[in-house]
């Protein structure tokens, strides 16, 4: 970043009074290191920086992938305060953005004329838990694309809808108690661990895998 | 007289000129360099324009009594006879006419006067134009034409110029007050009537423009100190002013356009009466300073199926650029990839995406006019020179992102929300064959009604051009609706939707590829038909969204 330096000299006391300031553009950047628990870089993490303005919202999430050093960088960034992002489902960091995975507030930086570009450092984990399994029709053994709503036992408003293909892998908040819902157009309901209402709800530690195999079964037609 | 040295063309300069001490006349000796004899016969048409004959309109000042003989001798200095064909030309009763004088043989380092006085004998002309034309190797044949006064105290040269098709010519000086005025003849050489447009620039920018019609070989002269002592206004009614004593001319086409070709020799004169001089102006062929040798834009993208434009530019004299697609022949090395249509046809340089991959364009110019620099002296080049310009550059034609596929939905709260859900969709750009788009910028063009939300706040989208958004390497991007905050009023407002999902492939294309149509409220977000939450009844993965 080329920087200008304006100084202008008080000659009653000789004072220099100097002024950083972007050489022209009207966009900054943000950048950084994104680490895991024991503090190691982690490659391939999505990183996205959010402008905090309350704004309705109908656009593309721009992520980048942090390198194999862990390092990224979030350019063309109008003025304002952002919230940065992650999500690594794979590795089991899931998006840090849904409450439902994460009460932690977000690192937040801002850019400005006089700072044009942020340093952050974000610290990943705890890892969720992975739920991963096939979804089937209970009598014929169809696979069946479907959609599964979870949430938070202790707080229903934290919760998460989303489309399941029949062979689904699913994060879920490590030591967090989960609900589970399986629907599908057709089927009955479908609660964890296996029942038309809701049951016993799920917990898991961070990185482990539990195997759930989901049976739906068909809606009976009215005679 | 004839100078002959052993050194490089350029290494010798001459002037020359008589003059009577006794009464101070003087004018200057035209000069010409002999172009070697192996040259190439080429034919030369030159014309003598505005050659003053007998008595001249009071207002030009000249002593009441002066008479005024126009004159034309000749020096053939090559090493083969001239057969020069001439003719004179001059306004009679308001109608252009015409006398041919005949041929003139001239031998070999020998001089031949043309009788212009006596075929004048019994004529009413006040100004005349010397047409001539010979066959012969270039610059083979020298001028001196003009006009003097029976006393032989006014001689007034006039210096030959080319006739030829061009483009725009311009004096680049005129003068007016002091004694002095400038005077400008023009002759049209053609057999069809042409419009033109005197523009004179004086000042800071300011402009006289004057309007003139020429007949099918007629003549017209303007005076500039007339046009400002009449107060005559131009066609924008703004007169000449008398403070207006300096600044130059440009002769375009009627419509004022600098590239539209003319056909009018141009030759000007500054002149004054009391001291008797007059001195030649030099005038300028305006056209091509320079030619890149890529056409624009370079690189040429579109997509399949897609006709764009392709220019033949260049640099013009005043820095404008001139496009001369109409004058070029087009040609393109790989027709399944690219065709563009040529000279002759409706649309040159108009290029068609005949499939994906990647072609070149080339262009050829036919007569472009070259700018020439200032035309000074006897007599100048014979015609406004052209330049045949070869211009090329790539065209890359692309697939088109013909739809999306569903691959992906969440539905959860938004950031910061307790209560205003958010809708994320993974899509998938794909070509028509079901391949992947990959990696391409794309943008938005929503149509927003109905919001209904208090406090209203503009809503973000990427807005073509300045805020494009990008798929992924497998052609994937995500897409984010919500109203994003929980401090709106009532609950389940929002906004109706149409949202175009397009492809920037440059600044005027941008084709789209899905469109979509809904909702954003804050309890609920409908796509398509499909409404969420529960997800469950969301678009399913595999839902395909055209344009």
């Amino acid at each position: 970043m080329r920087y200008i330096r304006i100084c202008q000299i008080v000659a009653a006391d000789i004072l220099l009074f100097c002024v950083a300031a972007k050489a022209g553009g009207q966009t900054g950047y943000v950048f950084g290191t994104v680490i895991n628990e024991q503090g190691s870089p982690v490659a391939g993490v999505k990183v996205t920086a959010k402008l905090v303005d309350d704004a309705p919202i109908i656009r593309v999430i721009r992520y980048v992938e942090t390198g194999t050093d862990g390092r990224f960088r979030i350019d063309r960034l109008s003025w304002g305060e952002y919230k940065i992002f992650t999500k690594k489902d794979s590795d089991g960091y899931p998006n840090s953005a849904s409450t439902f995975y994460s009460n932690t507030p977000a690192p937040r930086i801002k850019l400005s004329p006089v700072s044009p570009d942020a340093s952050v450092t974000i610290n990943l984990g705890p890892k969720a838990g992975f739920v991963k399994g096939t979804i089937t029709d209970s009598v014929t053994g169809a696979p069946i694309d479907a959609g599964v709503h979870v949430w938070q036992t202790f707080n229903p408003n934290y919760w998460l809808e989303k489309s399941l293909r029949s062979q689904y892998l699913l994060l879920i908040p490590s030591n967090v108690q989960v609900g589970m819902e399986v629907q599908a157009k057709g089927y009955e309901p479908w609660y964890y661990p296996g029942s038309a209402a809701p049951g016993r709800p799920l917990i898991e530690a961070p990185g482990q895998a539990i195997i759930v195999d989901v049976r739906l079964t068909p809606i009976r037609k009215q005679p | 007289m004839r100078i002959a040295f052993d050194a490089d063309a350029d290494s010798l300069s001459v002037v020359g000129g008589i003059e009577d001490d006794a009464h101070g006349y003087s004018a200057n000796i035209p000069l010409g360099a002999a172009s070697p004899a192996g040259n190439a016969r080429t034919k030369t048409s030159l014309a003598s324009t505005g050659m003053m004959a007998g008595k001249q309109d009071p207002m030009m000042g000249f002593p009441d009594a002066l008479r005024f003989e126009p004159y034309a001798y000749f020096r053939n200095i090559g090493d083969s006879a001239i057969h020069l064909s001439s003719s004179l030309y001059y306004d009679h009763n308001g109608k252009a006419r015409s006398s041919a004088f005949p041929e003139l043989l001239i031998p070999p380092h020998q001089s031949r006067e043309l009788a212009i006085s006596e075929a004048l004998r019994g004529i009413d002309a006040s100004s005349v134009t010397l047409a001539y034309s010979y066959t012969g190797t270039p610059n083979a044949l020298i001028a001196a034409t003009g006009s003097v006064d029976q006393t032989g105290n006014y001689v007034f040269e006039v210096e030959p110029r080319g006739v030829s098709q061009t483009a725009s010519k311009s004096a680049i000086y005129w003068l007016m007050g002091n004694g002095f005025d400038t005077m400008y003849s023009l002759w049209n050489p053609s057999n069809q009537p042409q419009d033109l447009l005197l523009t004179f620039r004086y000042g800071v920018g300011q402009t006289y423009e004057h309007p003139m019609h020429l007949q099918p070989s007629g003549t017209a002269m303007v005076d500039i100190m007339q046009l400002a002592q009449m107060g005559m206004p131009d066609r924008n009614g703004h007169e000449l002013p008398l403070s207006a004593t300096e600044g130059s001319l440009i002769v375009s086409a009627g419509n004022g356009s600098e590239y539209d070709p003319i056909s009018v020799a141009v030759a000007g004169g500054i002149y004054n009466p009391k001291t008797a001089t007059c001195n030649p102006t030099c005038e300028t062929c305006n056209g091509c300073a320079s030619f890149p040798s890529n056409l624009t834009p370079n690189p040429f993208g579109e997509p399949v199926a897609n006709s764009g434009w392709l220019y033949s530019q260049c640099s013009w004299y005043n820095g404008t650029q001139y496009t001369y697609n109409n004058n070029a022949n087009w040609s393109s090395n790989n027709g399944g990839v690219a065709t563009v249509q040529t000279k002759g046809q409706s649309y040159p340089g108009l290029t068609y995406g005949a499939g994906a991959g990647s072609a070149t364009i080339s262009s050829f110019g036919q007569s472009i006019p070259t700018n020439a620099g200032q035309i000074c002296g006897s007599p100048g080049p014979p015609a406004c020179p052209v330049a045949a310009p070869a211009q090329s550059g790539p065209a890359n034609i692309s697939k088109v992102p013909a739809y999306m596929l569903v691959e992906d939905v969440e539905v959860t709260t938004c950031d910061g929300c307790a209560k205003t859900v958010a809708q994320f969709v993974t899509y998938g750009v794909k070509y028509a064959d079901g391949s992947s788009a990959g990696s391409i910028p794309i943008c938005e063009s929503p149509t927003l009604s109905n919001q209904t939300c208090s406090p209203q706040r503009n809503v973000s989208f990427n807005k073509c051009g300045t805020d494009n958004g990008t798929t992924d390497a497998g052609g994937s991007f995500e897409d984010e609706w919500s109203i994003a905050t929980d401090t709106v009023s009532p609950i389940g407002c929002g906004f109706d939707l149409t949202d175009k999902w397009q492809w920037y492939q440059s600044a005027a294309l941008q084709p789209t590829f899905a469109t979509l149509t809904g909702y954003v409220h804050t309890n609920a977000v409908k796509t398509n038909g499909y409404t969420v939450p529960p997800q469950s009844a969301g678009m399913p993965t595999g839902f395909k969204i055209t344009p």
